[in-house]
């Protein structure tokens, strides 16, 4: 009697204790808004727009951004479409117990309804409660631009110290397809290199807008425990660029 | 179900134990009387509220137990279910299902009509409402709080004990809500509109 009390508490702790889903606060009431414009600050109508909000599993981070683990909880909470001056505006159920929040602009996602192929997408990531006043967070103007308009940059860093290996932060600022931005980290998000490196030097591809002036952010040491930072700027005419910085 | 086998039960053997013309001749007294009623729901939703605006009424069902009555007034004690899906995304989550519980406390006051075979009986309702939203199995947080209504039953007797009926009752609910100050309103004043046809069984 007693084994068999034990194994039902066993059991009954197993199915509990492991609860990696999401929760929410069916009370509390979020507010997402902005606008949606192109490369040349006109409005898009019918772009896609949707919150994503992610709970790690105990295999550690995941995301639809990364690669999610079989163990952790993920939901598209809301979407909606632009309307014909480029305004979104979403509500949703405040999560409880999310390790991230994250805004898709015109991202293929199982909601999309208008998800525009002819236009570039971007993330805004790492978005936290904190960063909600008053129960709404507007993200003012975001711009995407036509894939017609598209062309490619290739940056390459050298002689980067052996314990970085290959990878450093970096950040662009400017029109970049598949962008993912951190919101709190605007200007130390990690991409993932894209071609071939080895330990010393790290190449990175992206599809940007002709025509435009691309500020690269990267990690250039550390001083005193504090990352250091430096900037370029890259000139994108109509052609592929390829750059090369000496670390 | 056991349980509303035996209510079932009792309110035939009520039914059948009393007179025919007991609606005719309303006692100046409180009386015990206890007849049932079962219904399937039409949910809907007015107003420029989340209910309204960001759901669609699909199907819902109620009963109520009535247990004491004071000449043509009956008071009873209710349960309806009102299932909603999620029409807008955007207003209301990326979300299957919007139920709506109300528990409410129902007066109701009886008109007989056409020798008393049909009865237009004006009610109100006051409780408390549990909203719940969920998909599948997961749920995405509930809402409590306070709901009131007024409406009409239309009764038609088919025998002694045993009736048919239909309800449209206009419900007012308040879900407690924290939100901008500019939604609020949107998500914690809600109108309900459900109209609903059912079986009365036993006698009033």
């Amino acid at each position: 009697m007693m084994k068999k009390l034990f194994y039902l508490i066993l059991v009954f702790l197993l199915l509990t204790g492991c609860d990696d889903r999401l929760e929410y606060s069916g009370t509390k009431k979020i507010v997402f808004e902005g606008r949606i414009v192109d490369e040349n600050n006109l409005p898009l109508n019918n772009i896609d727009v949707s919150v994503y909000v992610s709970k790690e599993g105990s295999g550690g981070e995941s995301s639809f951004i990364f690669g999610a683990h079989s163990d952790s909880d993920e939901d598209i909470i809301t979407y909606t479409t632009t309307d014909s001056n480029g305004y979104y505006r979403m509500i949703f159920p405040m999560p409880r117990d999310q390790d991230n929040i994250a805004l898709f602009i015109n991202r293929e996602v199982e909601t999309s309804t208008h998800y525009n192929s002819n236009y570039s997408n971007s993330i805004i990531t790492g978005i936290k409660p904190e960063n909600i006043t008053d129960f709404d967070l507007n993200f003012g103007e975001q711009r995407i631009f036509n894939l017609d308009n598209q062309t490619e940059l290739t940056v390459t860093v050298n002689n980067i110290p052996l314990y970085y290996y290959g990878y450093i932060d970096i950040e662009l600022a400017g029109l970049v397809n598949d962008a993912i931005y951190d919101y709190n980290l605007p200007a130390h998000f990690n991409y993932d290199t894209t071609g071939p490196y080895d330990d010393t030097s790290a190449h990175y591809v992206f599809k940007v807008a002709k025509n435009q002036d691309i500020v690269f952010t990267y990690n250039n040491g550390i001083v005193n425990g504090i990352s250091s930072y430096a900037q370029t700027t890259i000139h994108i005419g109509n052609e592929p660029v390829n750059y090369i910085i000496e670390y | 179900m056991k349980l509303y086998t035996i209510l079932l039960a009792l309110c035939l053997q009520f039914g059948y134990a009393q007179t025919t013309d007991s609606i005719a001749k309303p006692v100046d007294k409180f009386a015990f009387n206890t007849f049932l009623k079962v219904y399937y729901t039409f949910p809907g939703a007015s107003g420029d509220n989340v209910l309204s605006k960001g759901n669609e009424g699909k199907y819902g069902f109620g009963f109520e137990m009535n247990l004491i009555s004071y000449r043509k007034f009956y008071l009873a004690g209710s349960y309806e279910f009102s299932g909603y899906d999620v029409t807008n995304a955007a207003l209301a989550g990326n979300i299957e299902h919007t139920n709506v519980n109300n528990y409410y406390a129902r007066l109701l006051y009886q008109i007989p009509i056409d020798n008393r075979r049909f009865a237009v009986s004006p009610l109100i309702t006051g409780g408390a409402v549990m909203i719940h939203q969920k998909t599948a199995g997961k749920s995405y947080g509930k809402q409590r709080g306070a709901a009131f209504s007024v409406g009409t039953d239309i009764d038609f007797k088919l025998t002694e004990a045993l009736g048919l009926f239909g309800r449209a009752r206009y419900g007012f609910l308040y879900p407690d809500v924290t939100a901008n100050a500019k939604d609020e309103k949107f998500f914690s004043n809600l109108n309900q509109l459900n109209f609903s046809l059912g079986l009365k069984v036993g006698i009033d």
